[in-house]
């Protein structure tokens, strides 16, 4: 069984419960124009060339198949992503993310810190992209971390067919998603796809008695108002289990991400929210019987 | 007034105090020059006892209206010092000898030091001591005194003079006691007030029983080690760097108070407030950094192997955070007999961003220790020195942090010249060059130390350890149970790493020969940052947690630690195989060209058991798993990791940072210490030092405020953050 994932990060501490891994699938099929994993939205791999480590040695263009006059490919349309020039560059400065893995590689990857997701409660969360659009994969994953007593936790916008999240659901122990907007039309505006299924698929959630933490993204000018927190928290009020909400303010420290990709970012002017208005948003939505923090705090 | 205002005004006093701070130190050194003369046909010992009886008459006294402790003498050391090497008039008699065992040593290692083969500047050292603080308590000094005379009657004539200086320089440290009783008594009779009157009464009653007699409260307990760590520091020339291990020693006294009623948990709270108080305002570090040499000893376990963690370990910890005091360094032992909740109360204070604890493995110490022939009862009352170096509490006097090996620069040595033709040939090579270095700082070394005893010998620190009254030697004859030196080395990643790309590049890739990486080091990697980039990236690394590599440190490492073996110093005691840093990582980086691993000319060496800053280690976790590797226990002396994390919220990080400890328990290191370092924190720091004089980071075995760090030391602390 194999899959695409573009990272395995350890030692994360915001993705659930004690010390983690996160491992990072790769394709999604949501557009979020704030996106902080831009190297998530493609299935299939793809170059990234971080031009400040960047040395300016001139290997690259030397093994580069599709060279033209001596000037490497990369990123351009003549680059077929094959990986080359990554591989002979001695600085990392480029990179092939989203190398296609067996379930038993990711799983070796993971055994390192296994004492200390023991030890701290801990586990792994899956994340992207979007871990739902390889399902086998996950099942694979999933099942494997069962067998070694690992917490799970799955960070998805589940917006997939309810039957194939509630095949999932009882080897997941704590889903975690996000509710962007309840504006249908401004969902879809900002991601591409419309929120009705995966509010649908929320409440469904919610509805099996399954651990649920749900995280909203405070972006300027699309979500930050008072009153889009406010109608979130009020649907996270009706919900059956009373999930909990953390509001995680937007931060621009992906731009180099996007550089290393050449895509143009399309959140690049925007500020991060004020500590201070945060806060009160986090009050806002208590009020409506939401217990809800700041990035978790 | 509050306790909080009580605090502040006693801060402003000290300050006040210590700011018009203008001791005779000329007066008395003319009155030393006359004892000198009187006394220079005599014994050392009896010249010292006779130095000892002057100063203790001469010192004017000082008590403070806040702090309720007394032991300010007007003995000429400075502000910003603890004593030992900075105090003029307790090594007025060993500095009158320098020519002796000082100067010859200096000359030896002076081409050493300018090559960066070798940082120290003594001998012998003469700091980062501990009292046998268990007699002091346990007897006090009139128990010593008796012991002395009773031993000192049936003394060969050749002992003799050794116990006359004992009893003469405790009957004068115990006069001294005496002035501050009278002292205190007049100023309670003059106070203006009733609670003058009971702060100065409360001084006269402790000092007319400590430390003549054991304590028989908290408070008189905190009185007599503070008093001896103080006086004696100051007039013998020792550095008696550590008050001990003290929720084990204070325990038994903090509950019979409570018990009786004779003193309130929060009463207890505000003496140590007054202990960390004193070093932060003596040492001025609000304002800027200075080396406090002043450590306390939390947690590990009793004499009899029982665990030590109690409600005044937890005092300790609250009153730290609460105070937020910096100067004082936390020793805490931990081990894999402690609870978790000991791990969450240390886990407590690093959250407060008070990097200040470095936390030391009771497990490994103690199995390290009793391998190099240590009883198991006297190991299990080690305390740390100035910072991370071991010293067993009243059994030993082990010379160490003045001495310190490059094993990076001793590897471009050999590999100046070797024409190996294998790994396993130029290994060995290097094998023999280290240990021909050892052997040859060990030389210099006993031969300085020979004439320790002549310059200084040391009557109170040995009569309160075990083993000088018994055999009627001096601390600086050997007269301790143990008499050790632990000779550190240092670079140990740097020096694995560059064995491992030579081993890489040279023997198993045939990528370059030895000449090529002899020239491309000479130039710096200049023309060949490829290459470079290659070896840092490509190349496994120390503390990535890479099984080929950690099988490969774990040779070298078990290879380094037999250089000590059967080396004995001028005392008759052992040399311990060691790898405490302090900050010399960076001076001796400094001092020495580009390595095989990929470190650039003059940048720092790695420190402790650490990776090299440079490397990039993705997963701060794989540093505890790295340790695992590693038979520390070969290793007697602390061995530290330092471990950067991110900033936690507080219900995350106790979690994260006590399971982090008990891992580290598990994985056998030595010992580990945290720093929280938050980036852009760091940054704007630099920018706005101003918003930032609370932001403490760990800089090696010891804390300080990071805007008063100088711009090396920033950004070295800042490109730590990044990784």
């Amino acid at each position: 069984m194999t899959g695409t994932v573009f990272n395995i990060q350890h030692f994360s501490i915001h993705d659930g419960p004690g010390i983690r891994s996160t491992v990072f699938f790769k394709g999604c099929n949501l557009r979020c124009f704030w996106c902080h994993n831009p190297e998530s939205w493609r299935t299939e791999p793809e170059m990234q060339f971080y031009a400040a480590r960047c040395i300016g040695c001139g290997v690259c263009a030397g093994v580069c198949p599709h060279a033209k006059d001596g000037k490497r490919a990369l990123l351009s349309d003549d680059c077929t992503a094959c990986g080359a020039c990554a591989e002979a560059c001695m600085a990392e400065a480029i990179r092939l993310t989203g190398k296609s893995r067996t379930a038993d590689e990711v799983i070796a990857d993971l055994l390192s810190d296994s004492d200390l997701y023991e030890k701290s409660g801990g586990g792994i969360t899956f994340s992207g992209g979007e871990p739902l659009l390889q399902p086998e994969f996950l099942r694979a994953l999933l099942l494997a971390c069962r067998e070694r007593g690992w917490h799970t936790a799955v960070e998805s916008a589940v917006c997939v067919p309810w039957e194939r999240i509630e095949a999932l659901l009882p080897l997941i122990d704590l889903m975690i998603c996000d509710i962007k907007t309840l504006d249908e039309a401004a969902h879809r505006e900002a991601t591409g796809q419309s929120n009705a299924r995966i509010l649908d698929n929320i409440r469904h959630i919610a509805g099996t008695g399954k651990p649920l933490l749900l995280r909203t993204p405070i972006i300027p000018g699309f979500n930050d108002s008072r009153e889009s927190v406010a109608a979130i928290a009020e649907f996270i009020a009706a919900l059956p289990g009373s999930p909990a909400l953390e509001l995680l303010p937007f931060q621009s420290l992906c731009k180099s991400k996007y550089e290393s990709l050449h895509r143009a970012f399309g959140a690049e002017t925007l500020e991060t929210p004020e500590r201070a208005y945060m806060k009160e948003l986090a009050a806002l939505a208590e009020r409506s019987g939401v217990f809800c923090t700041v990035n978790g705090l | 007034m509050n306790s909080c205002e009580k605090r502040q005004r006693m801060a402003d006093e000290l300050d006040a105090y210590y700011a018009d701070f203008n001791p005779k130190t000329n007066e008395l050194l003319a009155l030393l020059e006359g004892v000198y003369a009187a006394h220079r046909e005599e014994e050392p010992s009896l010249m010292k006892a006779a130095l000892h009886e002057a100063l203790c008459e001469a010192c004017d006294i000082h008590l403070f209206d806040g702090l309720p402790f007394f032991f300010e003498i007007r003995s000429g050391r400075p502000r910003h010092t603890w004593g030992g090497l900075q105090s003029h008039v307790g090594l007025f008699a060993e500095s009158k000898l320098a020519g002796l065992w000082l100067r010859p040593y200096e000359k030896a290692i002076e081409e050493d030091r300018r090559e960066g083969f070798f940082h120290g500047w003594r001998p012998f050292g003469i700091d980062h001591h501990c009292l046998g603080y268990d007699a002091i308590l346990g007897e006090g000094f009139e128990g010593i005194l008796a012991r002395a005379e009773q031993i000192g009657s049936k003394a060969s004539p050749g002992q003799k003079p050794f116990y006359e200086a004992v009893t003469k320089s405790i009957r004068a440290l115990l006069h001294m006691a005496e002035r501050f009783a009278a002292e205190a008594r007049r100023r309670a009779e003059s106070a203006s007030d009733g609670a003058g009157r009971a702060h100065f009464e409360r001084i006269a009653e402790a000092a007319a029983r400590v430390p003549a007699k054991p304590p028989r409260t908290f408070y008189e307990g905190f009185c007599s080690i503070l008093f001896c760590r103080e006086v004696i520091s100051s007039i013998e020339g020792i550095g008696i760097s550590t008050f001990g291990h003290l929720d084990r020693m204070l325990f038994p006294l903090y509950e019979a108070d409570l018990a009786a009623g004779r003193m309130t948990r929060e009463e207890a709270g505000e003496l140590i407030h007054a202990l960390f108080l004193y070093t932060d305002v003596r040492f001025e570090l609000r304002r800027a950094v200075h080396e406090t040499s002043t450590t306390i000893i939390l947690g590990g376990c009793d004499r009899d192997g029982a665990v030590v963690y109690n409600d005044l370990t937890k005092l300790f910890l609250e009153v730290l955070v609460q105070g937020r005091y910096i100067g004082t360094k936390v020793n805490c032992r931990i081990s894999s007999k402690h609870p978790r909740a000991y791990f969450e109360n240390l886990a407590d204070v690093q959250l407060a961003n008070l990097p200040v604890i470095v936390l030391q493995n009771d497990d490994v110490i103690l199995a390290a220790r009793t391998a190099q022939g240590q009883a198991i009862e006297d190991c299990r009352l080690y305390v740390s020195g100035g910072c991370h170096e071991i010293v067993l509490q009243n059994t030993e006097v082990n010379t160490r942090a003045d001495s310190w090996i490059s094993l990076p620069r001793l590897l471009l040595k050999t590999l100046e010249t070797s024409a190996a033709e294998s790994f396993e040939d130029f290994y060995g090579e290097y094998r023999r060059d280290v240990q021909a270095y050892y052997d040859r700082i060990i030389a210099l070394k006993n031969e300085g130390e020979r004439h320790w005893y002549e310059a200084s010998p040391l009557p109170l620190y040995s009569s309160t350890l075990t083993g000088c009254l018994e055999s009627g030697r001096d601390a600086t004859q050997g007269g301790a149970k143990y008499s050790s030196t632990a000779l550190s080395m240092l670079g140990t990643a740097t020096c694995i790493d560059s064995l491992y790309s030579i081993k890489h590049l040279v023997y198993d890739t045939g990528r370059l020969t030895l000449e090529q990486l002899r020239g491309i080091l000479a130039e710096d990697f200049a023309g060949n940052e490829p290459l470079r980039q290659y070896i840092i990236r490509k190349i496994p690394k120390y503390g990535t947690n890479h099984a080929a590599l950690n099988a490969f440190a774990s040779g070298v490492l078990d290879d380094l630690s037999t250089l000590a073996d059967g080396k004995i110093n001028a005392r008759g005691g052992k040399y311990l195989p060691a790898f405490y840093p302090h900050d010399i990582f960076r001076p001796m980086g400094i001092a020495i060209g580009a390595t095989p691993d990929g470190r650039r000319a003059h940048m720092p060496l790695s420190r402790g058991c650490s990776p090299s800053e440079f490397i990039e280690v993705e997963n701060p976790l794989d540093i505890i798993h790295s340790l695992g590797a590693i038979d520390f226990t070969k290793y007697a002396d602390s061995f530290c990791a330092e471990m950067t994390l991110p900033p936690m919220e507080k219900a995350v990080g106790r979690n994260v940072l006590a399971a982090i400890i008990e891992a580290f328990l598990e994985q056998k290191g030595s010992s580990l210490q945290f720093n929280l370092l938050d980036r852009e924190r760091l940054l704007d720091a630099q920018k706005h030092p101003e918003q930032h004089a609370d932001l403490i980071v760990r800089v090696c075995g010891y804390s300080e405020v990071f805007v008063f760090l100088n711009a090396e030391q920033q950004a070295e602390v800042i490109s730590r953050a990044i990784r």
